[in-house]
């Protein structure tokens, strides 16, 4: 019975980890290739879930209003990239770090003026559950799951099979080489700030139906999502899908069994790899 | 030169605030001599170190909650809260210090923010103890309001006479030298890594100081001063008034607060506002207002 319970709680920690990875994926791969760590990636996030929320108030339909909504902060994204974050590209990091920062700021205030202060919510999408082991897992666990496999897939076939895929990979391995060879760099960067804020929309619109979009949203997830980074090294894409599911794990298996510690968990995880491997996982040294 | 007397000057005047009798004025201020020792604390790893902390905010309310820990639950005097709050701080920068220094640039600030937001999940679910969102009430008022005016007054410019005779130091000198070229550093002998721990300690130590001052001066301590926003607080004051200057970071704080102040009775937006102006400051005035100033005193 004890094993049953935990296999459930560790399916639970699996489908967290693989919001974790759809979130820290997009900041992964923004980061990689215009080398900017972009905080407002969480309110990305955010916009994910109030626009699928809206979205999905005029049609029903949750998947449509899920991937529009992805859809549309990708556009915002692009946005930002263009008219502020590519004036950034050559400065000191804190002055990007406080740029993005800045961001955050306007963004969650945006949210409070167009949708208000007080966490939304939309009717339950992906109810029920099925049996496992004696069980009962729900089904929302098996679709964040899927998802994130998904995006897996996606990311990898996007890197190895694509001309596009393999213009990013010369510019995060070599950029000198890979501008000095023809890159357009200006194409690369705009796009693969559209293809993490979509990640991020996304990652915010499938959290929404099983809990709800509020202002403040975006932070938790951005420090979750640093954390995946540190611990995967920051710009490994392998290592934010494995540190991800490390950190989903840990925490709810922590909550299972030493319920008192939880929030500490992830961060005590972060203490460990910042001794035993400073780089990372995957982190080049 | 002219700009010292021009400090000496606002200095001297502000001495005369409790004359106004206003009591809100009086609180404003004294909240400003606070923030300003807060914003000087955090420039020694920021402007001096070239270290971009995100988690400041940890220091800040672990000696203001040890603080009010020790002074509203286990009833010891306010001066004993006072110390072991600003002890506990120094042990929190030398741990938090240890586990990220290795690190520069994004990496420290990301593991700066994670450890000052895990203070802060503590602070809000550990409720017996913290009192969760409630914070904690009650701490008892030391002295009178002026008084405690010119308490904090004193406090804040022996701490930054004591901060600038440390960034002037033979210590300071190296912290620059790691910021402009920390291979040179290395070269010459110096453990980067031990100066870089040396500023983080002495900043997150007066940092506790001010978090002490503040516990105070509210008598209530709430999670808001764990959060990241008030690490934030800090880092944008600094960049506003000037980073590359020792009393940017209190020209920024000072403009910081009182902004705050004025807009907050216009508009609930002031985040708005203070992200546009974030914006403005890294993309238009990267001196920050003491640049400004500078390039005006050499006559450009």
């Amino acid at each position: 019975m004890e094993t049953a319970a935990i296999a459930v709680q560790a399916m639970l920690g699996m489908s967290m980890g693989m919001l974790y990875w759809i979130v820290s994926s997009g900041l992964t791969f923004t980061f990689g290739v215009t080398r900017v760590l972009n905080f407002a990636h969480g309110a990305f996030y955010m916009f994910g879930a109030y626009f699928t929320l809206s979205i999905f108030e005029l049609t029903q339909n949750y998947i449509v209003s899920l991937l529009t909504a992805a859809a549309i902060v990708a556009l915002i994204g692009a946005v930002s990239e263009r008219v502020l974050i590519s004036r950034i590209y050559g400065l000191p990091v804190p002055f990007q770090l406080v740029l993005t920062f800045g961001l955050v700021l306007i963004f969650d205030d945006l949210v409070r003026i167009f949708w208000g202060t007080v966490p939304k919510m939309i009717p339950p999408q992906f109810v029920g559950s099925f049996n496992i082991f004696g069980r009962s897992l729900p089904i929302f666990a098996l679709y964040f799951i899927i998802t994130g496999i998904v995006i897996a897939l996606v990311i990898y076939l996007l890197l190895s099979k694509t001309d596009w895929g393999m213009e990013i990979r010369a510019l995060t391995t070599d950029r000198e080489t890979a501008m000095s060879s023809g890159l357009n760099p200006s194409f690369l960067y705009v796009t693969s700030f559209m293809f993490g804020s979509f990640l991020a929309g996304l990652g915010g619109g499938l959290y929404l139906p099983i809990s709800s979009a509020s202002p403040a949203m975006g932070e938790h997830i951005i420090i979750y999502a640093f954390i995946v980074t540190v611990i995967g090294g920051l710009g490994s894409i392998k290592g934010a899908f494995i540190s991800a599911l490390i950190i989903g794990m840990v925490e709810s298996l922590g909550a299972f069994f030493i319920p008192w510690m939880t929030i500490a968990l992830p961060y005590i995880a972060l203490a460990f790899v910042l001794i035993l491997r400073p780089e990372g996982i995957f982190g080049e040294k | 030169m002219r700009s010292n007397i021009v400090l000496l000057v606002i200095v001297a005047l502000s001495l005369f605030i409790p004359f106004t009798g206003n009591d809100y004025l009086i609180y404003l201020s004294t909240k400003i001599w606070i923030l300003v020792l807060y914003a000087i604390a955090f420039n020694i790893v920021f402007g001096y170190s070239g270290l971009l902390s995100f988690g400041h905010a940890l220091f800040f309310s672990a000696s203001a909650y040890t603080l009010a820990i020790l002074v509203v639950k286990t009833g010891n005097p306010l001066a004993v809260g006072f110390v072991a709050g600003v002890a506990v701080a120094a042990v929190f920068s030398a741990g938090v210090g240890f586990l990220s220094l290795r690190h520069k640039e994004i990496h420290f600030a990301m593991i700066t923010l994670a450890f000052s937001m895990m203070f802060w999940g503590i602070v809000m679910k550990w409720r017996d103890v913290t009192g969760g969102e409630d914070g904690i009430v009650g701490i008892p008022r030391v002295m009178p309001v002026i008084w405690f005016y010119y308490f904090t007054f004193a406090v804040v410019l022996i701490c930054a006479y004591l901060i600038y005779r440390f960034v002037k130091s033979d210590i300071g000198l190296v912290l620059e030298g790691i910021r402009e070229n920390e291979t040179r550093v290395r070269f010459s002998g110096h453990s980067t890594l031990k100066y870089r721990l040396y500023a983080m300690i002495v900043s997150g130590t007066f940092t506790g100081v001010s978090g002490g001052l503040w516990a105070m001066l509210d008598r209530t301590v709430t999670p808001s001063i764990s959060h990241w926003s008030f690490s934030a607080m800090p880092v944008i004051a600094t960049l506003i008034g000037g980073p590359q200057n020792f009393i940017g970071p209190a020209v920024g704080t000072v403009i910081y607060v009182i902004a705050q102040d004025v807009i907050t009775r216009y508009t609930l937006y002031w985040q708005f506002i203070l992200g546009m102006v974030v914006v403005a400051v890294v993309l238009f005035f990267r001196g920050g207002v003491m640049g400004v100033v500078e390039k005006m005193i050499r006559g450009r």
